[in-house]
């Protein structure tokens, strides 16, 4: 739709409606100017055409030169403490600065030395690339005319007039150089002629179009709503709208614009659009146009001919696997995807290398999950070829990370060996710090286990405990306890050596948990291996998640609908095959066939048949008013019984029987008056249905020759 | 019979003799029931403890009196089942003892009971007991077996209904138990009361005993209300009296204590009794009292709120430095470690090649010597940052510390000044008052018909001048000291606050600071000994002079 065309630097030659515009996806800036004009005065803004003169990159909407707005900013925020409200009565003493100053200021000098040394060749730097990205200059500068929108302050929260660019949609402050002249600015009210000099740029222009010493207008007179309206009388609308005169302009006869959320998405001509900005290349797709869901593409390249690739930055939408947006590094090589919530491993980030094996946890590789929705609270998982790092957050057990090194599989095992485990716990303000373990190292290959305890308040050391496991083999499984195979530092002096007993229990403990802990290890990294050979999957066939309540793409609900309304054709037609004619019986009695005997019927004929009809139809309408009535008149003293018989014992009754009455008479009740109802329905009802009859007859096809007759009969 | 007898004495001890409980039962128990196996053996190596056993259980031991448990200090469980026990006594010192079994012993009254309040498990099945009682103090208690003793009135239970946390009660075997009525009474009345017998009491069982017992369960009800409302009530007012005696001001919102003053003094309130103009005197002076009093206790409770802020602040600070301090400190220590690691690796190599035989000790000294001294140099320098960290902390708080304590005292002083004012304005009053007291008295002094009906003390009073001029001197002067009594309490008290507030904050750091520094000194030491250990593995067979050089300090 944005897609321009080329545009000399006169005026266009044709102007397309808006709505045409829409329709064809494409027009010059004043097209394109009219469009966006519509959809803001129509949303309430204060907004006009301008026209006027713009440099070429503009006009032409050549973006090779501008850098692509579009690029995600990755510098994180870093937020600031808030300053701490009252003014800190106590302060440490600051220590004796023991420094020399000469010595400081002299490295100061030398540093601004070098620092400006520096500057110096950046901004050297800077300049020459200035230069070569300069635009060649433009023999015809300044008399290329274009069209672009005004915004005006003062309606929906506009405060500053500004200007939009209409083939990008981007917003641009009055004073920017790409726009140079304003000849005049229009909208559906009036044309305002520019008188101001533009010499000093637009943003030194006033804006206030009522001032007439600066906009000439082309219809005289403001439109009511602009009017400064002072000593005239309000009260009376109609003298207040004609104390000046004015004159509208034309209404519009351009057919409504509209724009349906279908045609919305596919805004792209072709579904697809590519746009050159300056070392970038943006790519938008409309959503489910790919196979893979993607809706728009960044690519960031090294160089200006968009050869050497640095960066991909890719959103989609629509995916079953959740996948939101893919951040590609070409020159680390590294790739990170980002998911949103509700997948069943509850990943949500996923950074990998490249070249790493794709199912595999021995590559480079970091996985973030969002612990929360996880039983077991992992919040990130990171590997390497001989590392395996696993972070906790919020566990009951408090463990807080699990850290395994590797060491590379020998020839009769090619599988890497566990080296150390290293579990890592916070602390638990309910045991004292002395015996609530912080680090747990098993040294798996060394045999040995090592035990770091929390910090106590005030110790710059902790405890720690040594074991070297005993051999089970030779103890028949049981755990027995050496003194000198266990070592360990206790911080405080004044503090009792462990009882061995204690000791002890804290080896089994241990022996315990580092088999877990070796077993978990194992599960993990086989459901880690799952994840990633999901993920392959995900990634190789990728599937478009289409909603329940998509009515373009839902295929099956499509299919219903269809199904739907091809039974309700099929139920109409046959109701309009099966018209019933009343007089077939009496036809078929007569001639022994329902269409009579094809010819039309003579007047006697016709004058049985018809006599018949009508006087059977009429009793068969007594009959059922008859029968409704006697139904009536016998439930109705049914019910006034029940009601005689309750007023003369309704104070001897059990609550029971009291109940039983009430429902039963309730629902005579409603049966009564139901017949009621079908009896004035009937009563109302006959005379229009005998009308109708008549009617009928009177048309009927076969009788054309009685009721010509008779319609000769009853004029005389 | 016989058979039986002989089958009994088997199961239960027959060798032991009926006795008292001593510490060799004590330990033969402990290690009885104690770890088994390996743990067993270390146990049992180590010796038996017995202020640090948590469990004992004295089963079968035939013991006629509870006593000698006194040193089991961190006792939480006890079990005394199946011995010969009569009384319930020598159970004080158990403070912290959270199960108690008694069953099948032959106690005859519940009793001395009251110190074990943490108590939350008591059984006492299959003893002889007629009533409960003595057991007030036992608020904590959750499950309790009163089965197969003695009990003939069902009604006894009710006493149950006090313990609030009470969830589980046996109480099978008693004599009342072949009344039906018995159970309709326990599930209807014991409402807090989830198991009974070891079974879940249903909402239907319950109503069904409540209609029968409507009348009794409302009069038990309504005399439950009452002891709530008047505990709740006290618990309320014992929370608002700690709470001003924060800010030092107790007791003196309101009339409480003037009224209280009145009450010690028999001479004034006898006065008080001749009535008239003297009692609109008398609310005159209680309305001026609780007005100056209220605004006293409103600057204290202002006071209050600025020390603690002023305390938050210092403590911050203080705080701040420690945790950034001990950061620090820990990051010289890692840095430590990450230096002596190579060290001792050199070290393990020297050795590996000495118990290798690959050089002899003369070979390898100097080498040895060099680790050495690196050692000792990395050594000194953990020991140079680490103290340098803390003198530091130290000093750079010092100025704070005094400055809180100036601070304290300037405010703990400007209060005092206001209560001060406000004990003075009393005394005006009081004087007030005695002066007016004695115009009205005047007034009245022998005016027979007046005084018709006052009783015959104080008639015989109004009927003698001195006699009430003395009663009146006498009023204001204990009135006088009533007011300078409490207006010492709070001085004494609000300076004591201050100094052991000051002072505690001086010792806390001060031994923080030595705490330290011991601390760094233990390490280093610990390092010195490890490593001259290592050296000593090598150096065993060496001369003693070489290990005396090797062993020495740098």
């Amino acid at each position: 739709m944005k897609k321009m065309m080329i545009n000399c630097y006169f005026q266009p030659e044709r102007l397309m409606s808006p709505f045409t515009a829409i329709v064809r996806r494409s027009g010059n800036p004043f097209e394109l100017a009219h469009v966006l004009v519509s959809w803001l005065i129509g949303s309430g803004f204060d907004a006009y055409v301008v026209v006027g003169c713009a440099k070429r990159d503009v006009c032409m909407a050549i973006r090779y030169r501008t850098v692509c707005p579009e690029i995600p900013d990755e510098n994180e925020v870093i937020e600031e403490p808030p300053a701490p409200a009252e003014e800190p009565r106590y302060r440490l003493v600051p220590l004796p600065d023991l420094t020399s100053k000469y010595c400081r200021d002299m490295q100061q000098k030398e540093d601004d030395l070098k620092q400006k040394e520096l500057d110096k060749i950046e901004a050297a730097r800077l300049q020459r690339i200035e230069e070569l990205e300069r635009p060649p200059p433009d023999p015809v500068d300044g008399w290329r005319t274009h069209a672009w929108v005004l915004m005006l302050g003062g309606s929906k929260g506009v405060e500053e007039p500004f200007f939009i660019e209409p083939s990008y949609g981007i917003a641009y402050p009055l004073n920017s150089p790409q726009y140079q002249y304003i000849d005049s600015v229009y909208n559906h009210e009036n044309y305002y002629v520019n008188l101001q000099n533009c010499i000093n740029g637009l943003g030194a222009l006033n804006y206030e179009l009522g001032d007439l010493s600066c906009w000439e207008h082309l219809l005289a007179g403001e439109p009511f709503h602009r009017r400064q309206l002072v000593g005239v009388d309000l009260s009376d609308k109609k003298t207040a709208y004609d104390t000046e005169k004015h004159l509208d302009v034309p209404a519009s006869w351009v057919e409504k614009l509209d724009i349906t959320a279908n045609e919305f998405e596919q805004r792209y001509p072709g579904s697809h659009k590519v746009i050159h900005y300056k070392k970038v290349l943006l790519e938008k797709f409309a959503p489910y146009s790919e196979r893979d869901g993607v809706i728009k593409r960044i690519k960031i390249y090294e160089d200006y001919a968009v050869k050497i690739k640095l960066l991909t930055y890719e959103w989609y939408k629509h995916r079953v696997d959740k996948m939101e947006t893919v951040r590609i590094d070409h020159i680390n090589k590294e790739i990170r995807e980002t998911f949103g919530v509700g997948r069943r491993d509850h990943l949500i980030r996923h950074t990998y290398d490249m070249d790493a094996p794709p199912t595999s946890v021995e590559g480079d590789r970091t996985l973030e999950f969002n612990y929360y929705a996880r039983l077991d609270h992992l919040a990130k998982l990171t590997c390497t070829r001989f590392t395996f790092h696993e972070h906790y957050t919020n566990r009951a057990d408090r463990l807080e990370s699990r850290y395994v090194t590797y060491t590379e599989g020998t020839k009769a095992e090619p599988k890497r060996q566990n080296k150390d485990i290293t579990e890592t716990f916070s602390r638990n303000p309910d045991v004292p710090a002395t015996e609530d373990v912080w680090k747990k190292i098993f040294h798996v290959q060394d045999n040995t286990i090592e035990l770091l305890y929390h910090y106590q308040h005030n110790f710059v050391t902790n405890n720690t405990r040594m074991f070297i496991k005993p051999n089970l083999a030779e103890t028949g499984g049981k755990i027995l306890f050496f003194p000198d195979k266990t070592s360990g530092y206790i911080a405080d002096p004044c503090a009792k050596q462990p009882r061995p007993l204690d000791v002890y229990y804290a080896l089994c403990d241990n022996m315990d948990t580092e088999n877990h802990s070796r077993k978990h290890i194992r599960d993990r990294e086989s459901d880690i291996t799952g994840y990633l050979k999901q993920r392959l999957k995900e990634l190789t066939e990728p599937t478009l998640l289409v909603s329940l309540f998509d009515t373009e793409r839902n295929e099956a609900a499509k299919k219903g609908w269809k199904e739907q309304v091809t039974q309700k054709a099929a139920v109409t037609e046959r109701e309009i095959e099966a018209e019933i004619d009343p007089l077939a019986p009496y036809l078929a009695r007569m001639f022994g066939s329902a269409f009579g005997s094809g010819s039309m019927l003579t007047v006697k004929e016709a004058t049985l048949v018809r006599e018949q009809c009508i006087n059977d139809f009429k009793a068969k309408q007594l009959a059922r008013q008859d029968l409704v009535q006697k139904r009536f008149e016998a439930l109705n003293s049914e019910y006034k019984n029940k009601r005689l018989w309750y007023l003369a014992n309704q104070f001897i009754l059990s609550p029971e029987k009291e109940s039983a009455y009430f429902s039963t008479s309730a629902e005579l009740a409603f049966q009564v008056h139901n017949l009621e109802v079908r009896l004035t329905r009937h009563k109302d009802l006959s005379a229009p249905r005998f009308k109708a009859l008549e009617d009928y007859l009177a048309k009927h096809p076969l009788l054309k020759e009685y009721n010509r007759m008779r319609h000769y009969y009853r004029m005389k | 019979m016989t058979e039986k007898k002989s089958l009994n004495s088997l199961i239960i001890h027959p060798a032991i003799e009926p006795g008292v409980i001593d510490n060799a039962m004590l330990t033969r128990c402990i290690l009885e029931y104690g770890p088994q196996e390996e743990a067993g053996r270390l146990f049992a190596e180590e010796g038996v403890h017995l202020n640090e056993a948590p469990i004992v259980r004295l089963e079968f031991q035939n013991i006629l009196r509870i006593d000698h448990l006194w040193m089991l200090k961190s006792l939480r469980k006890l079990t005394l089942a199946h011995n010969l026990i009569e009384n319930i006594e020598n159970l004080d010192q158990l403070v912290g003892l959270n199960e108690l079994d008694l069953s099948f012993n032959k106690i005859e009254r519940i009793e001395n009971l009251d110190a074990l309040v943490n108590l939350e498990v008591l059984t006492l099945f299959h003893n002889k007991i007629r009533k409960l009682e003595n057991m007030d103090t036992l608020e904590n208690l959750l499950v309790f077996s009163i089965g197969d003793n003695l009990i003939e009135d069902f009604k006894e239970m009710s006493y149950m209904r006090r313990f609030r946390k009470l969830r589980s009660v046996s109480f099978k075997g008693n004599p009342c138990c072949d009344d039906p009525m018995t159970y309709q009474f326990l599930k209807s009345a014991l409402t807090r009361v989830t198991y009974l017998d070891y079974k879940l009491v249903t909402e239907d069982e319950r109503e069904v005993g409540r209609a029968v017992f409507r009348g009794l369960l409302r009069k038990l009800d309504e005399a439950d209300e009452k002891s709530e409302k008047e505990r709740v009530a006290r618990e309320e007012y014992e929370a608002r009296v700690k709470f001003y005696a924060l800010s030092f001001v107790e007791y003196l919102s309101g009339p409480e204590l003037i009224e209280s003053m009145f009450e010690k003094d028999p001479d004034g309130s006898l006065l008080l009794k001749v009535g008239g103009e003297l009692i609109g005197f008398y609310e005159q002076y209680k309305e001026q009292y609780v007005e100056t009093m209220a605004g006293l206790v409103e600057f204290a409770q202002n006071a209050y709120n600025v020390r603690q802020n002023e305390i938050k602040l210092f403590k911050d600070l203080v705080d701040n430095a420690l945790d950034e301090s001990v950061e620090r400190s820990k990051e010289v220590v890692a840095e430590f470690e990450e230096k002596k690691k190579p060290l001792v690796g050199q070290m393990n190599e020297i050795i590996s090649k000495f118990t290798k035989k690959q050089a002899t000790i003369e070979q390898l000294e100097p080498n040895i010597i060099d680790t050495g001294e690196s050692f000792n140099d990395i050594i000194y320098d953990l020991w140079k940052n680490l103290m340098t960290i803390e003198m530091r902390l130290y000093e750079r708080c010092e100025e704070s510390r005094v400055q809180f304590a100036v601070n304290m005292t300037e405010m703990i002083t400007k209060l005092l000044e206001v209560s001060r004012n406000a004990f003075g304005a009393w005394r005006e009053h009081e004087g007030m008052w005695s002066m007016r007291q004695f115009e009205a008295l005047s007034k009245l002094l022998g005016n027979k018909v007046m005084l018709g009906d006052a009783p015959p003390e104080l008639f015989e009073v109004m009927m003698d001048r001195d006699l009430m001029m003395n009663l009146v001197a006498q009023s204001l002067d204990n009135h006088m000291r009533f007011i300078d009594a409490r207006e010492d309490l709070l001085m004494t008290r609000a300076n004591a606050w201050r100094d052991d507030l000051v002072q505690g904050t001086n010792d806390n750091e001060i031994k923080r600071n030595r705490d330290r520094v011991l601390e760094i000194y233990y390490f280093i030491d610990n390092q010195r000994e490890e490593w001259a250990d290592m050296q000593m593995s090598m150096t065993e067979t060496v001369d003693p002079e070489t290990a005396a050089l090797l062993g020495d300090d740098f």
